[in-house]
């Protein structure tokens, strides 16, 4: 029996002191691995700060050592990693960031940022179908500051990715994305909403950009950016008189603005030829009407032959078959005897038929080389508003 | 400890299991720090160490390495697996306490003066050395302790790796040889316990972070078959360099073992000039081939560089491990492999950090011959389980022609170069089982008889031999001496109920060694069917065992390499 407890104690004894042993190293390991950690925290740290002082200076290349660096002391810190990414991107080695975004994605597929920079590299390498996967990912991805303002941010990179592409397809896209956002922009953001008519502008969506200008003016009047984009949209949705409103600021700060002079110009020429504007008496609309006929006439009649159009031309700028220049000749030369001021005005039928004449005559020629000034203006007359569209 | 004790041996196996586990996971953790500290210390914090002294210090540190070696801890030259399986076939489970230390002190030196070796071998002989002195202090009993050493290797390797399944897996591959519920049971307390250790102080995520895989062209499976067949033969090239260099290297005088480590750092300084990412473990520079930041033309020169580097760490004595080296040039002929498929089919879309993480597994099959190991062990360390298709493909061919071209496993050469005749259980796996179908007879009439049907007493007087197989009415094959046989002849009425002597049966597809132990005195032992054990199939004796024994044993070209 006493043997039996002499053993049981040694064993218990030899237990019990190699527990005591495992307690021992643990408290020693424990205060070491603290000491441990803190020297790698604070290389990881200095490294990377030291990356981010060198990637402000606009050195991508060093930074990517020190973010390298810092990342071999803390190789699950997602911040370092992404940084890392980023200054390889800087540096232009997008295949070599790719992997770490890549990484990254794979541990937090729902971060904005990270996916903002594989839409980025995608969009790089243009492919589209991934490019639009990452940019959706990132709009509606978590942004732990100002989701609201990366996301209006993001949605204006992917529309002007969309556009540069300069596909039917991707005009639409991009047409869906910024319709989406002037939902969501506030008005008196004056730079974002000329950012955004700039891009509706761009996208076709005239009237809209319109009045994403009207809206960045209504916040700043004098923005000269906005008042440019107004006065093109006005232009083109045909309103020349709130054209000529934003066009007149514009020429006063910049007289030698020579496209916002030509456009001016035309505005007042539109103005003077417009047989249809309010207002104007009976004998004053024969005028204009009269005028404009033989405008269009003398140019159709120095259009030796008949002209093909371009086939990038819009659909409404080309004429149709029976718009052929000389059976249009014809029937302006056989018309024109019987025309005068005294008849058109007499007679609104006559003169809108006869104004009808005169845009398809203009229509037609509009491949006739360099047009006037006056031509132009008859060619806007002729051209239905986008509202109408 | 004799006599009876409060726990049961086995029980108090498992619960030592469980502590060794948690010393050699902090032990490993504490080695771990050691090597880093040390980096710090000698090159910066900065991962390119400053070319002013890449070459003096794996020099300077070198010398103290050899002489530390030379003079206090001879024993700790090597890997240490080798030096686990002495203990465990050859020293009774004894690893001295002095060999811990030594190992312990000489590793982190050399790594981390950035000789081109790994931290994983030595943990894994520190965690045998831990679980030996416990052992020994414990008294357990020779059988035990012998296994105990296995144990705390498993521990140690689990904890280097963070990879439990891993550590189980080489160890019962490797080392042990065999699978039995007890030392399995140890194996994985011991691993998992010193994993939770490791997590527990350097934190739980695998040691790579890839990027995602999904295999979406089945043809990129055929690059990565040829990626098994570039691991192969570069494995093949790396064992085939420290089977000439080591043994040339050891027979130089004594003295130059105080030099051999020196210059091998100087040389490998030399090397780091120009590519730094041959010193030490190279872990960083494994996640950098994981994640694209080489062109593929540099990653196959710094697989060429790192063999080059770790052949003359290794031969030159220094005490270090060939995992982490194998994993690198793995790394980068998978990263090549990968390089080189992009620019030719630039529509297959495997991420390169694939290809590097599977070249990791094809040389570790190729190099240190476990092919199960190397398939889990790529798996544990990425946490991606994706990868498991390319992994086994490339894995597989690295593993059958570094088998073809380097037949002997490297560390059955290396312990054969150090006059140990270990046990190979590569070769102990390869080689033919004899089964009791090879040595069977057909089961003629003149050995197995049928007791309803006995021929007359006079034939039976006639037959050659004094013992038979003899099926009584149940259909049971027994034995019957003849004596006996011809009773039953003579007296036909009551000889149809007569009852054979049972005998252990056999069947075919059973070994020679099972049916050596089961035939014990008898003359004859009968082969029945496994499915119906009343038909016989065969009969077999122990001179047909003997003979078959003697003709398809081992022929001698079969046998072990002799050591260089």
């Amino acid at each position: 029996m006493t043997i039996r407890l002499k053993i049981i104690d040694r064993e218990y004894l030899l237990l019990a002191g190699l527990v005591v042993v495992i307690a021992a190293f643990f408290s020693l390991t424990t205060f070491a691995a603290r000491a441990y950690h803190r020297k790698q925290d604070q290389f990881g740290e200095s490294w990377y700060q030291r990356g981010e002082q060198v990637l402000k200076q606009s050195r991508p290349a060093d930074a990517v050592e020190d973010f390298r660096n810092a990342l071999a002391y803390s190789r699950d810190n997602d911040l370092y990693r992404l940084r890392l990414a980023q200054a390889l991107m800087a540096d232009r080695r997008p295949q070599e960031a790719r992997s770490y975004l890549l990484s990254l994605w794979e541990k937090q597929p729902g971060d904005g940022t990270i996916n903002l920079e594989l839409a980025r590299l995608a969009a790089m390498w243009d492919d589209r179908r991934q490019a639009v996967r990452y940019y959706h990912a990132a709009i509606y991805g978590v942004w732990p500051d100002e989701p609201t303002a990366h996301r209006w941010q993001i949605r204006f990179e992917l529309s002007e990715y969309l556009l540069q592409r300069n596909t039917i397809h991707d005009t639409k896209d991009a047409q869906a994305e910024l319709v989406a956002l002037a939902a969501e922009l506030p008005l008196q953001d004056a730079a974002a909403q000329t950012r955004l008519g700039t891009l509706l502008l761009r996208a076709g969506l005239n009237a809209r950009a319109l009045a994403a200008f009207r809206a960045a003016l209504a916040d700043q009047p004098n923005l000269m950016p906005a008042l440019k984009g107004a006065s093109e949209a006005a232009f083109r949705v045909a309103e020349y008189q709130t054209a000529r409103h934003y066009l007149l600021p514009i020429v006063a700060q910049d007289p030698k603005d020579q496209s916002a002079l030509e456009m001016l110009n035309l505005c007042e020429l539109v103005f003077k030829l417009d047989p249809f504007a309010r207002g104007l008496t009976s004998r004053e609309q024969a005028h204009r009407a009269l005028r404009d006929f033989h405008l269009a006439l003398g140019r159709a009649q120095k259009c030796a032959a008949p002209v093909t159009a371009p086939a990038s031309q819009p659909a409404w700028q080309t004429a149709s078959p029976q718009d052929d220049l000389s059976t249009l000749l014809a029937q302006a030369n056989s018309r024109k005897p019987r025309l005068s001021e005294r008849v058109l005005a007499s007679d609104p039928a006559v003169l809108e038929s006869t104004m009808e004449l005169a845009f398809r005559l203009e229509k037609a020629s509009a491949n006739c080389g360099p047009a006037s000034l006056e031509d132009k203006a008859l060619a806007l007359l002729a051209q239905p508003s986008e509202v109408a569209r | 400890m004799s006599g009876r004790r409060f726990l049961g041996e086995d029980q108090l196996f498992l619960l030592l299991s469980i502590l060794i586990g948690i010393l050699a996971g902090l032990a490993v953790v504490c080695f771990r720090m050691s090597i880093d500290a040390l980096r710090w210390i000698f090159f910066g914090s900065g991962l390119l160490p400053p070319r002013q002294r890449v070459v003096l210090i794996p020099g300077a540190v070198g010398l103290l390495v050899a002489f530390l070696v030379v003079r206090f801890f001879p024993r700790v030259r090597g890997s240490g697996v080798n030096q686990t399986k002495a203990a465990l076939y050859i020293y009774d489970g004894y690893i001295p306490g002095s060999t811990i230390v030594g190992k312990f002190i000489t590793s982190a030196l050399a790594i981390g003066s950035g000789q081109s070796l790994g931290p994983e071998d030595p943990s894994l002989q520190i965690g045998a050395g831990l679980a030996s002195l416990i052992g020994r202090r414990l008294k357990l009993s020779r059988q035990n302790l012998r296994l105990i050493a296995p144990v705390g290797a498993a521990a140690g390797l689990a904890a280097a790796f963070n990879t439990p399944i891993a550590a189980v897996l080489f160890v019962i591959e490797e080392v042990i040889g065999r699978w039995s519920a007890g030392v399995l049971g140890a194996v994985v307390l011991a691993a998992v316990s010193s994993v939770v250790v490791e997590r527990w102080f350097l934190g739980a995520e695998p040691l790579f972070r890839t990027p995602g895989y999904r295999l979406e062209n089945l043809g990129e499976l055929i690059a990565y078959a040829i990626l098994g067949v570039a691991g192969g033969l570069a494995a093949m090239v790396f064992v085939k360099a420290i089977k000439f260099l080591r043994p040339w290297l050891k027979a130089l005088p004594r003295w130059t073992q105080y030099l051999l480590p020196a210059i091998a750092g100087v040389l490998i300084g030399l090397i780091a000039r120009h590519y730094p990412q041959v010193m030490g473990a190279g872990y960083d520079y494994m996640d950098q081939a994981m994640h694209d930041q080489y062109t593929w033309e540099v990653l196959g020169i710094l697989a060429g560089l790192k063999i080059l580097a770790t052949v003359l760490s290794f031969s030159s004595g220094t005490p270090g491990g060939l995992f982490a080296p194998t994993l690198f040039i793995g790394a980068m002929v998978g990263g090549a492999v990968g390089g080189v498929e992009r620019l030719l089919f630039p529509h297959f879309t495997g991420p390169l950090g694939a290809y590097a993480l599977v070249g990791m597994g094809a040389l570790f099959a190729g190099i240190l011959r476990a092919p199960m190991t190397s398939v889990f062990l790529v798996l544990e360390i990425s946490g991606n389980y994706a990868i498991i298709l390319p992994v086994i493909i490339s894995n597989a061919l690295a593993y059958l022609i570094s088998r073809s071209l380097q037949p002997t496993p490297i560390f059955d050469l290396l312990s054969r170069q150090d006059g140990l005749d270990l046990p190979s259980l590569e070769e102990d796996r390869e080689r033919a089982v004899l089964r009791v179908e090879d040595a069977m007879r057909a089961p003629t009439a003149q050995v197995a008889l049928r007791l309803e049907a006995l021929p007359p007493p006079e034939a039976l007087e006639g037959l050659p031999g004094e013992f038979f197989l003899a099926q009584d009415r149940s259909g049971y094959w027994g034995g019957m001496s003849k004596v006996k046989l011809l009773e039953v002849a003579s007296d036909q009425a009551s000889g149809a109920d007569a009852r054979a002597q049972e005998l252990p049966h056999l069947h075919p597809d059973q070994s020679l060694d099972t049916a050596m132990r089961r035939i014990g005195d008898w003359p004859l032992l009968p082969v029945v069917h496994r499915a119906d054990g009343n038909k016989l199939v065969g009969v077999v004796s122990l001179a047909d065992i003997l003979e078959t024994y003697r003709k398809r044993g081992p022929a001698l070209h079969e046998l072990p390499e002799p050591a260089d």
